[in-house]
């Protein structure tokens, strides 16, 4: 090994040196000539002394000389030293110099001759045809003249000088032809030899990469064998003492040896940090690295002690690197360019197989992948298929129950077919259907197929209920159960005339959201039958059968709704036109408006009394309806109902409000009485007018007031004489009165009063009847007026010893009322209290706010009203059968007054009371407000 | 009874047609201590007092020929009448009557029946009315 490298150097060198300079062949090949020469005449002048010893001498010193400066410029030129143009002008300038010298001391022997032949000869191999041809000229005249001047006579003939620079001449030009073809033959022999190398070069370099290529093509999948391979190609081609591939690690950004040899165990699997070592930069750097002397290489990083040399390449693929390939030698500078071209050449295979492994492996994953995508899709989509298969099964089932449920109406039809499509489906022959009876609670068959006697048409009960046999049990958990071997099973209650004839039993409830029907019955002989695609079957019919019977109930929900309504409404019908004649057939006229004031009934009494046409006129506005009355008569009816109208639904509730008013028309009159039509809770619906012609009742109203009128006046002026005598005697204007005179006279008095207090009250309450009491209401506040009426009676209620005391609340709002009447109405109720209260007892007046109302109640502990009495009091002339009251004076006509005072106002007057217990009379009076509704002041007749 | 004039005796005009009536004011007047002038009918009022000049005059309403709503009205009209101050005895006790008398000028309006006393003290208070005016 380390021969043929020497070999190889030395011929690399020789190479080296043809390659250079073509010339310095020639120049040393006359330089060494020139130099053999030389010594050669020094040797024979030394050996043949002469008489001219010291021109020999002479001659021989510069001979010498100049073979000297010959010999130095062959050894320069042996040493490589690269002759430049200078070099080669100064040895011609030596050459001319030093021959010319020597001539002229030695002309005239014919040994320089030779010289300068030499010298023309060496010339030709050393320059250019024309510059040849000038120094070769050059040579020829020193020659010829220095012969002239010294050269010896024989030397100076003119042939032999003529011949002798002839000779040269033709020396020089042959010389330099003969040199220009040896030099175009070397130059094409050189060419040759480069192209030979080059060739050869390039046939290795295709060589290891056809081998590469073949170890890349051929473990295309195995990378291991890949390197391993690679590495074996290297070993082969370079020498080198270690080997060592290092693939990238991107994520730890480190290398890591995978291949090589010569490498100590310890670095197997070695790891190097990327920028770190020779091979860590030139994986960062990308840039191959060839190191002639390790030490000289501050990133160094020693495997083997012994490593010199080191080269190392990446793995280069589409810019970015894989790894590196490094190669050490025990030599310096072991590795020449080639080598690392080879190396890179390698490098870049390595790459692209490394890559291809890369690609494959991540291919062959993908497949992998895909493969077991593609085996579990089609999984999926056989499992797909057979469910939808199954689905499609049911859905026809399903669609066929459904179309047979919906065909019919009769639920034992629509469950015999039901129950008959789904044995069909789930291929049993023996089921039944039973539903829960609410009433009862008991399961009652309603369809069973397979049985051997027909069901009666209302089913037949059975014995299951909730928590009873397998039924109940599917009532009381309300899921369906699957049953594989009956036997097994204690859910099931087994008849011992049919032991055996079913093993399988499948059990559905029928339910839905809040009910339970049912329960679906299906068995088959078989063990372990039933799978989860017929419950789901079965589950889904049950729930259209449990749709079936639910708009069977509903059926028959509505049927029966509509066979009541029915009825209702022939027996509304029926009343409606018996309250229809009714109303025709009664004498007031009944209006009914809406809340639009449009009228909805009219009978025909109303429309005779309102003079209108004989027809209906129901949707008319009510304005219609008085049309033939003044417009004060629409507005009395318009009053009213805005009143009624706009009256808090709670107070109307409460109190059945009444508004009441006078139509007047060419001497006839109306009585109308409104009253508010409640709708549902309280709302307001309308109103319903009676029309009472009481024309004639005023007119008896009239003439009974005008008789009262008289009668009280012819009373009151007897009363007038038998009082003011009385009085007039009492007062001694007849002289003196003795003590049962007085006394005689007293009860004449007091009676005489009575009658005057009863002939007061009657015109007052004929009056009031008659509606020519006016009112006159403003805002009032109760409690002055109530302590008034109590102060004015206080010698009253000392009197009889009755304690009266008030509680008016402070605060209470003020009442639209008439001050006078409203004394009136309280003197009477107050006065009566303490009255029909035996001594000791006590009255207590009180106030309340109630709606739009203030109620006040006079409470006493009197005697009280028996039941029977209490509407009687206020109807006139009315006393109660006590003994008190007998004993006090009084008319029986203030009640009535008072009452009709309070209605006047719009108000109420009652009494609640209890026999020796005491009575409490309450009235109302309405609040005052900002816009009172005035109290219509009734006109006087 | 007493006459309470001191000073001057009022005169005091009775008209009423009911004798038993006239005849009990007349007695109470008098038992008053004033100087009754009495008459039977309208006509007869405004004679009389036109004729005496009396300083008060109780008048029925109800009256033959001419009403005591009449009389009075005719007072008014009078110039020497005018001022006499009318009131009225009745037995219509209703607020429209009432107002009517007040209207045509009545200083008041007595209810019979009416207690003869009640009646001396309205008549009374009348006249010191009266008294304090002229003085």
């Amino acid at each position: 090994m380390k021969k043929m490298t020497i070999v190889k150097k030395f011929q690399a060198r020789w190479k080296k040196a043809l390659d250079l300079e073509i010339e310095i062949y020639g120049e040393q090949v006359t330089a060494i000539a020139r130099w053999l020469i030389l010594l050669l005449l020094l040797v024979l002048n030394n050996l043949q002394p002469s008489e001219r010893w010291e021109i020999m001498l002479t001659d021989n010193v510069l001979l010498a000389v100049f073979a000297a400066l010959n010999l130095i410029v062959s050894l320069a030129l042996a040493l490589g030293v690269q002759p430049g143009l200078a070099f080669r002008r100064a040895t011609m300038a030596m050459d001319i110099i030093g021959v010319s010298a020597a001539v002229a001391l030695g002309a005239r022997t014919d040994s320089y001759f030779v010289l300068y032949f030499l010298i023309v000869l060496s010339a030709a191999f050393r320059f250019a045809v024309v510059e040849r041809l000038i120094y070769a000229g050059l040579l020829c005249v020193i020659y010829g003249l220095l012969v002239r001047a010294l050269g010896p006579a024989a030397l100076l003939t003119g042939d032999v000088l003529l011949v002798r620079l002839s000779i040269l001449m033709i020396t020089a030009v042959l010389g330099s032809l003969l040199a220009d073809q040896e030099r175009a033959q070397r130059l094409r022999r050189q060419e040759v030899e480069r192209l030979i190398d080059e060739t050869e070069s390039q046939l290795e370099e295709v060589v290891l990469v056809r081998e590469v290529s073949e170890i890349v093509l051929h473990h295309l999948t195995d990378r291991d064998r890949t390197m391993s391979d690679i590495a074996a190609v290297v070993q082969r081609r370079l020498d080198h003492d270690l080997f060592a591939i290092a693939l990238l690690d991107e994520e730890a950004q480190e290398l890591c040896l995978v291949a090589g040899w010569g490498l100590p165990p310890e670095a197997r699997n070695k790891r190097i940090a990327l920028g770190e070592g020779v091979m860590g930069r030139v994986a960062k750097t990308g840039v191959p690295m060839n190191i002639p002397d390790v030490r000289q290489e501050p990133h160094y990083e020693e495997i083997v002690p012994r490593t010199k040399s080191e080269l190392c390449v990446p793995m280069v693929f589409e810019d970015s690197v894989l790894g590196v390939i490094n190669i050490e030698s025990d030599r310096r500078a072991a590795f020449s360019e080639s080598d690392q071209r080879m190396l890179s050449i390698v490098a870049s295979q390595a790459a692209m197989a490394l890559k291809n492994c890369q690609l494959f492996e991540e291919l062959d994953a993908l497949r992998r992948d895909l493969e077991i995508r593609i085996k579990e899709r089609t999984i999926e989509l056989g499992q797909a298929n057979e469910d939808l298969l199954a689905e499609r099964d049911r859905v026809t089932v399903l669609y066929r129950i459904t179309s047979e449920l919906a065909s019919s109406l009769e639920l034992n039809v629509v469950l015999d077919r039901a129950l008959a499509l789904i044995n069909q489906a789930v291929g049993v022959e023996q089921g039944s259907i039973l539903l829960l009876d609410t009433e009862t609670g008991y399961l009652v068959y309603r369809s069973a197929l397979g049985r051997e006697k027909p069901l009666p048409p209302d089913g037949k009960r059975t014995h299951f209920k909730h928590g009873v046999g397998l039924a109940g049990w599917v009532l009381d958990n309300n899921e369906p159960v699957i049953i594989t071997g009956l036997d097994e099973d204690d859910r099931w209650e087994v008849d011992p005339d049919k032991k055996g004839r079913s093993q399988s039993v499948m059990a559905v409830p029928l339910s839905s959201k809040d009910m339970l029907l049912g329960v679906v019955l299906l068995f088959h002989p078989q063990p372990n039958y039933f799978t989860q695609s017929h419950l789901q079957l079965v589950q889904a019919a049950a729930t259209q059968v449990t749709a079936a019977v639910k708009n069977y109930d509903l059926y028959r929900l509505v049927r029966d709704q509509a066979e009541r309504l029915g009825k209702a409404l022939q027996e509304k019908r029926a009343e409606a036109s018996k309250n229809l004649a009714i109303l025709e057939s009664i004498a007031d006229g009944v209006v009914v408006t809406d809340m639009n004031r449009q009228v909805t009934v009219i009978n025909r009494a109303a429309l005779e009394l309102l003079e209108l046409p004989d027809l209906v006129p129901v949707g008319r506005d009510i304005s219609w309806v008085y049309s033939a009355f003044p417009p004060e008569a629409l507005e009395t009816v318009l009053e009213a109902m805005t009143r009624l109208s706009t009256r808090p639904s709670a107070a109307l509730r409460e109190q059945p409000a009444m508004e009441q008013g006078i139509l007047e028309r060419d001497g006839l009159a109306l009585q109308a009485h409104f009253a508010p039509v409640i709708a549902g809770e309280g709302e307001f619906w309308g109103v319903v007018t009676v029309l009472r012609d009481i024309t004639r009742e005023r007119e008896i109203a009239q003439a009974k007031s005008e008789f009262v009128s008289i009668v009280a006046h012819e009373l009151r002026t007897p009363m007038t004489s038998i009082k003011g005598y009385t009085d007039l005697i009492l007062g001694g204007a007849a002289g003196e009165v003795n003590e049962t005179q007085e006394n005689f006279l007293g009860v004449v008095k007091s009676n005489a009063e009575r009658l005057s207090a009863l002939v007061s009250n009657l015109l007052d309450l004929s009056r009031i009847e008659t509606g020519r009491v006016v009112l006159n209401p403003k805002s009032l506040r109760l409690a002055p007026v109530i302590e008034e009426v109590v102060t004015s009676l206080r010698s009253l209620s000392e009197k009889y010893q009755v304690t009266v005391d008030t509680h008016v609340p402070t605060g209470l709002p003020a009442v639209n009322a008439d001050r006078d009447h409203v004394i009136r109405v309280l003197t009477n109720l107050i006065a009566n209290a303490c009255s029909y209260t035996p001594p000791g007892g006590s009255v207590e007046i009180s106030v309340q706010q109630t709606d739009s109302m203030l109620r006040t109640d006079v409470s006493d502990t009197g005697i009280g009203i028996p039941p029977e009495h209490v509407d009687r009091i206020f109807k006139g002339f009315e006393r109660g059968d006590h003994d008190l009251v007998r004993q006090r004076p009084g008319t029986g006509l203030g009640l009535p007054i008072a009452k009709s005072i309070v209605e006047m106002h719009g108000g109420r007057l009652w009494v609640e009371s209890e026999m020796d217990k005491g009575s409490t009379f309450s009235f109302t009076l309405p609040l005052y407000r900002a816009s009172p509704t005035s109290i219509r002041e009734q006109k006087q007749a | 009874m007493t006459s309470t004039s001191q000073e001057k005796k009022f005169k005091i005009l009775v008209a009423e047609d009911e004798e038993d009536i006239r005849e009990l004011v007349y007695i109470t007047m008098n038992l008053a201590g004033y100087e009754v002038l009495t008459a039977k009918d309208g006509q007869e009022v405004l004679a009389l007092a036109t004729e005496f000049l009396p300083d008060l005059i109780l008048m029925d309403v109800r009256m033959p020929k001419m009403t005591g709503y009449e009389a009075c009205a005719a007072m008014k009209e009078i110039e020497e009448l005018k001022d006499i101050p009318v009131v009225f005895l009745s037995a219509k006790g209703q607020e429209a009557e009432i107002q009517k008398g007040l209207a045509v000028g009545a200083v008041a309006y007595i209810l019979k029946p009416f207690a003869p006393a009640k009646l001396t003290m309205r008549v009374q208070e009348l006249l010191s009315g009266i008294v304090k005016e002229q003085e």
